[in-house]
């Protein structure tokens, strides 16, 4: 799964902190979830959607088998 | 670093706080089971109760104090946190982080997985010498497997 939220955060001008206080979460989850080395719950892909204005599939793109 | 049961599903510094508060009950009670444990070994020691080791009382004491001190620091660590708004906030982002949670799950599985092999090549050396380990250790993962079973039936009744 590729995310497409440091390109999102970049274009809007935040940090990674911003967006991890805005979230809720640390840091470290901003950074891993950039990486693609975590993929987010449900919940958290949500709020991560909402604070963008976008929807879930526009951010976190699935591939392959993740895919029906 | 992240606490095997420093995980919280408080969504405000406040709720997080409260929850801090509660566990300052839990720390409480390890005070006085540390108080108990050390206890026992001074009563069994002004007793001169027969067939006790002074080194075994020595670890029932050393254990209780070690427990007792342990609590109070969790008392006093969470007392701070509470009356620093800032550090609060930042504990709870922390311990709400889900990949925090997570992160503490896969580190209990793997933590488990080596307690297990450890305590099978207990068994199975220091069975040859002390005939009873093999019964203690085998209670032992019968116990955690009984629990594992009894937690996965009630868990899978709640979601």
């Amino acid at each position: 799964m590729k995310t497409r939220i440091q390109q999102l955060r970049k274009e809007r001008r935040i940090s990674q902190s911003e967006l991890a206080d805005a979230l809720s979460v640390t840091r470290q989850t901003i950074i891993s979830l950039e990486s693609g080395k975590y993929k987010a719950s449900l919940v958290l892909a949500h709020k991560i959607a909402q604070y963008f204005g976008s929807v879930i599939e526009e951010i976190f793109i699935f591939e392959g088998e993740e895919n029906l | 670093m992240i606490g095997i049961f420093c995980v919280t599903k408080a969504s405000t510094d406040e709720e997080y706080g409260r929850h801090l508060g509660k566990a300052c009950y839990v720390y409480a009670g390890m005070i006085g089971i540390g108080v108990i444990t050390a206890a026992i070994a001074i009563v069994a020691e002004l007793l001169g109760m027969a067939g006790i080791s002074d080194y075994m009382l020595g670890i029932y004491c050393g254990m209780g104090s070690g427990i007792a001190f342990g609590g109070a620091v969790l008392i006093l660590r969470n007392r701070r946190l509470i009356r620093d708004k800032e550090k609060l906030h930042k504990a709870r982002i922390h311990d709400s982080d889900e990949r925090n949670f997570q992160i503490s799950n896969m580190a209990v599985k793997a933590a488990l997985a080596v307690l297990l092999a450890g305590m099978y090549l207990v068994m199975l050396i220091g069975g040859l010498w002390y005939p009873e380990l093999p019964k203690i250790l085998l209670f032992l993962v019968l116990l955690f497997l009984l629990s594992y079973l009894a937690a996965c039936k009630l868990i899978s009744d709640r979601i």
